[in-house]
């Protein structure tokens, strides 16, 4: 009995524990305000991006310089606002409408990442290299160096290296974190990765006759695949056939350099084929169709009127 | 015992039990913190928007101050910024946003060509200068707005002009033209002052012979008047911050505190324009080879635009013009046309024996001040090249070029030698007299 009535004291301690204060309400106030929201700040090109990104797209577009959204380890600079004008109209034409032409645009809008942050120069490092891009899980996309746009836009090389085939090769993971591709591509050159050891002077070069096409190939499986199909649909059938030939070796000396990229590369094909219903070499004729007519100035890149 | 720990643990309950709900705890402030912050941004917008001419910058870079402080000029509008600086003849517009990653944050988030350029980065220098677009809004109203570098932690203050930017930094540039010291002494009440500047890099190490406590340095700022320390210099309490700078007279004056004057002095070598004039004694070869140095009698004769001198007495038919050098207080003789003969232009040309010559304008000799021979009481130079990229320069030679700018040899005539000769070998010293 009497542990009854211990039990049941104890029992009333902890109810009355659990009624107390309650009086406190919830604002009704955001605590995050900021200019950005306010809609007397929008730009013209604001307004664009709503219409040509984010209302049939979902995706983002950053360009104006958010210190949240940069890599600390960097000194940078915002992007300029025609270049960023200018770009994005570039990835819009030669890669978001090239995914829209051959995979459909269900595919584009399901899967092409969802935001962009653009900054002014390229991250350089004390090495002497710089980084040109990064990808984060598959979402987000950092495009640096968009103040050196107007230099390097009518150079087809220096567009697909330094701006567009890094957002092809970060798509690449996205899908394949989306769908994982055969397990027996990694087996091809499973010797020969070497991770963070690519672009030390022994991986630098030789490459191709190791059969890897190119250099950062050799980081892992993972990025080979990335770089084995952004190579291919930002560069000329004939481009492709001299590096073949290179990977091949000469007579007195030959490699099989070429026997194990293009294996890998019929896997690159098959998986973009049968998961995603893409030819590859349709991609790659609409890419460069689409990059020459930017590199010809063809296409109108400071537009912003909405149609 | 069982029982008895089950007890002390009752007994501890209520303490548990009677301790909430408490209902004294006040709000400091009266609205939610991000009301205050909005209505901040909005006075900052406001104010910074207010300025009708805009706003003068003082702009440190460098993780210290350590590359000084510069003049920039900022025009608010409700999306747009305008900005001017000493540094560059550009004005560029781009955009600007208040935010609150950091506080109340004014950053200039998209690229202008004039406020990010000492923060761009290259491959050469790969994190730039360290140098700010965005800061944390410490204080802002309509006579002052204080900012804080987010990258530098550096104070920088804008101030309403009251002219327009280019107006002012004309000034600017014109105090940047005359701002020639190298140090400076004076005293604040009974206090010993003295101050050493450093010009290139706009800064200050000052300290006191007779109060210890006071030493330390600073960086400044080049105004239309004058120079703005970062850190005012402090002396019984009394704050030195802004001075006039009379170049004529080469004095400091505080506009802070009131008869607290600097006497400052030149850098050694440094001699205004009105030093230079004057009879000279000029010693050359005529010859080449036998090194027959000789010494004439020459005179530097102002030529009345404030900035240049002739060379006079060394034949009635030319006297080649020597340029004065304002920022490093030299003059300067460069290859220059002296004559014309026969329709061909006579060139004075810089020259290496044994080596090239060159009509170029940017080439020449200059003199620098000799100090070990001026001991005597004479201002004494030496001739030296100018350092013209590839060319050493020891002497001069007359050279005909025709009308196409080309060569046609070199030039010799009686009726323009000097000491029998078209040619000034080996150029060494000018001692005044």
């Amino acid at each position: 009995m009497k542990k009854n009535i211990f039990y049941s004291l104890l029992l009333a301690c902890v109810a009355m524990s659990f009624s107390a204060c309650s009086e406190d309400e919830l604002s009704s106030e955001s605590v995050i305000t900021s200019d950005s929201g306010n809609n007397s700040t929008k730009t013209d090109f604001d307004e664009w991006l709503t219409v040509n990104y984010l209302q049939p797209y979902n995706i983002e577009i950053k360009y104006r310089y958010e210190y949240n959204e940069t890599d600390k380890d960097f000194y940078t600079v915002p992007a300029d606002y025609n270049q960023s004008v200018e770009l994005a109209h570039i990835v819009k034409y030669t890669c978001v409408e090239a995914y829209n032409e051959v995979g459909g645009v269900e595919f584009t809008r399901r899967y092409f990442p969802k935001m962009f942050f653009l900054i002014g120069e390229f991250e350089y490092k004390n090495n002497g290299t710089m980084i040109l891009g990064t990808a984060e899980s598959g979402k987000k996309i950092l495009l640096t160096g968009v103040n050196k746009l107007d230099q390097y836009k009518n150079n087809l090389n220096y567009l697909n290296e330094l701006y567009l085939k890094t957002i092809h090769h970060e798509f690449t993971h996205i899908l394949n974190q989306t769908k994982d591709y055969s397990s027996a591509f990694q087996l091809v050159t499973s010797t020969g990765y070497v991770a963070d050891s690519w672009s030390v002077p022994e991986y630098a070069s030789g490459y191709l006759q190791r059969g890897f096409i190119s250099a950062y190939s050799q980081h892992s499986h993972g990025e080979d695949f990335a770089e084995m199909l952004s190579m291919y649909i930002t560069n000329t059938p004939e481009q492709w056939e001299a590096w073949m030939e290179e990977a091949a070796g000469t007579p007195d000396d030959p490699k099989t350099g070429r026997e194990l990229i293009e294996a890998k590369l019929n896997m690159v094909r098959s998986y973009m084929k049968n998961s995603w219903n893409i030819d590859i070499d349709k991609l790659r004729t609409s890419v460069l169709r689409r990059e020459y007519d930017v590199v010809a100035d063809k296409i109108n890149l400071s537009d912003l009127t909405i149609k | 015992m069982k029982n008895y720990i089950f007890k002390l643990l009752l007994l501890l309950l209520p303490l548990l039990v009677f301790q909430s709900c408490m209902k004294d705890q006040e709000d400091l402030f009266d609205e939610p913190s991000s009301l205050r912050m909005q209505n901040t941004l909005d006075k900052t917008r406001k104010v910074l928007e207010g300025s009708e001419k805009g706003w003068l910058i003082d702009y440190y870079v460098g993780d210290n101050q350590q590359y000084g402080g510069y003049a920039f000029t900022v025009k608010f509008d409700s999306l747009t910024c305008t900005a001017s600086s000493e540094l560059s003849t550009d004005t560029a517009t781009s955009y600007y946003k208040l935010t609150t990653d950091d506080g109340p944050v004014l950053t200039f988030d998209t690229y202008n060509t004039v406020l990010h350029a000492l923060a761009t980065p290259s491959a050469d220098n790969y994190e730039g200068l360290h140098a700010d677009y965005e800061f944390i809004i410490l204080s802002a109203d309509s006579n002052e707005v204080v900012l804080k570098g987010k990258k530098t932690g550096s104070i920088m203050k804008m101030h309403p002009l009251t002219e327009m930017p280019s107006v002012y930094l004309n000034s600017v540039q014109s105090t940047i033209g005359n701002f020639v010291i190298n140090s400076a002494s004076g005293t604040v009440d009974k206090t010993n002052l003295a101050i050493l500047v450093d010009i290139d890099n706009r800064q200050i190490e000052y300290s006191s012979s007779n109060d210890s406590t006071i030493s330390g340095s600073t960086a400044f700022t080049i105004t239309d008047k004058g120079v703005r320390l970062y850190e005012p210099i402090i002396v019984n309490g009394q704050k030195l911050q802004n001075f006039i700078f009379d170049a004529d007279k080469t004095i400091l004056t505080c506009t802070d505190v009131s008869s607290v004057t600097f006497k400052g002095t030149l850098p050694v070598g440094y001699f205004k324009y009105s030093d230079y004039a004057g009879d000279y004694s000029f010693t050359y070869s005529p010859v080449s080879g036998e090194k027959t140095a000789l010494t004439m009698d020459v005179k530097l004769t102002p030529s009345g635009d404030g900035t240049t001198y002739k060379l006079d007495g060394l034949n009635s038919n030319f006297s080649p013009i020597l340029k004065y050098n304002k920022s490093k207080g030299i003059l300067e003789l460069h290859s220059q046309v002296i004559g014309e003969y026969q329709g061909y232009k006579i060139w004075l040309c810089a020259w290496q024996v044994g080596g090239s010559l060159t009509w170029d304008p940017a080439a020449g000799m200059v003199l620098t001040y000799n100090q070990s021979a001026s001991l005597s009481g004479k201002l004494a130079f030496k001739w030296t090249s100018n350092g013209y990229p590839g060319i050493t320069f020891n002497s001069f030679i007359m050279w005909l070029i025709d009308s196409n700018g080309k060569s046609a040899g070199a030039f010799v005539n009686p009726a323009w030698a000097v000491n029998n000769s078209n040619r000034f070998y080996y150029l060494d010293s000018l001692i005044k007299k």
